[in-house]
């Protein structure tokens, strides 16, 4: 049975198909903070994640009658929104490490994968500088790992529905996603370590 | 690799939710029993949480208000062609209807100007729906201006 808020999302979907503008306000408000995050974890640059915001929305509106109805809107919108970030980037011809390969091999430092056996100094971090620490090895991350990082645990999308979005198997969104985390892990200490 | 090696490697798959369920029961077994990886998890699982609050830029309502306008501009473009769309359908069905309807009055009017008084609607119903194709050709330039001038007057437009 739907919810309140499907139910509200389908009514919100419908009247947006119909051009209302009150509608398509309401869709926009309600996606666009978590579509520019995962945008931005693709593009990495703010003023572009902005451009491909607009063009995500742009698909959406040519593309909105083809939507089904039984799937989650928000995993449909995060492929468009992917689909299009593709489009753009590849247009202006940025390089997109390792991107639609079946898994991440490779996009890690074998050598960095060794786990430390010292305890983490990440424990005695206060919680600012942990945030900066984190923030900063995000960034440095290979962007195929950032992405899978981003849907999982930012959005809150499970493996499932990720898989679907970059289609691939779910066991290498599983394979990308812990090494992800661990690379996320490796290079927040160091960063906590050497500054 | 022995047991605490072993689960140490799947801690991160395990704190991301991306083991199978006799995996991740393996790793809730030894935690229990291991403070070193539960440590180690407990960092992890802070690492997640910090991913989940990081402060970053979010559009604002400017952007928001602005990426609306165009969207809905750019929504109502895609209905106002779709209409069109419908509409040269929708003429080229009347266009054959009237062509086909229309036919013994050109028969006739044929044999009253003694045009050709030969001309016969063909008996053949596929042969007389290949004429009134035909002749439909003539009449959609008409239909389509006529119900353009339709269109204006009644002021259709793509509700907003």
């Amino acid at each position: 049975m739907a919810t309140d808020t499907e139910a509200d999302e389908r009514i919100l979907i419908l009247q947006a198909r119909r051009g209302s503008r009150d509608a398509i306000a309401a869709l926009v408000a309600r996606y666009s903070h978590g579509l520019f995050r995962y945008l931005l974890s693709l593009s990495g640059d703010p003023a572009l994640a902005e451009d491909l915001l607009q063009d995500t929305w742009l698909r959406v509106m040519e593309r909105l009658d083809s939507y089904r109805p039984g799937y989650p809107f928000r995993n449909w919108l995060f492929t468009v929104a992917r689909n299009r970030a593709f489009d753009v980037l590849r247009q202006r011809s940025r390089r997109l490490p390792h991107w639609g390969a079946d898994t991440a091999e490779g996009l890690a430092n074998p050598a960095e994968e060794v786990p430390d056996p010292n305890p983490s100094v990440l424990e005695k971090l206060a919680e600012a500088d942990l945030a900066q620490f984190v923030m900063k090895a995000m960034k440095s991350l290979p962007a195929a790992f950032r992405e899978v990082l981003t849907l999982r645990f930012e959005q809150e999308l499970d493996i499932g529905a990720i898989a679907r979005i970059l289609r691939l198997p779910a066991s290498a969104v599983k394979d990308r996603l812990y090494r992800g985390l661990d690379q996320l892990r490796l290079r927040t200490e160091r960063l906590a370590k050497h500054g | 690799m022995d047991e605490h090696d072993a689960v140490r490697s799947l801690l991160a798959g395990f704190i991301a939710g991306a083991l199978q369920a006799d995996d991740s029961e393996r790793v809730r077994r030894h935690l229990d029993g291991c403070a070193d990886c539960a440590q180690n998890a407990a960092v992890l699982q802070r690492l997640v949480q910090m991913v989940q609050r990081l402060p970053g830029d979010v559009p604002g309502p400017a952007c928001l208000a602005r990426i609306t306008d165009v969207a809905r501009a750019h929504r109502a473009k895609v209905l106002e062609s779709r209409r069109q769309a419908g509409l040269t359908v929708a003429v080229a069905l009347l266009g054959w209807v009237m062509a086909a309807m229309t036919l013994p009055l050109w028969q006739w009017l044929a044999g009253v100007m003694r045009v050709w008084s030969g001309w016969k609607i063909p008996a053949d119903p596929l042969a007389a729906f290949a004429l009134g194709a035909l002749l439909s050709c003539l009449f959609l330039p008409g239909i389509w201006a006529m119900l353009e001038r339709v269109r204006v007057a009644c002021k259709w437009e793509v509700r907003q």
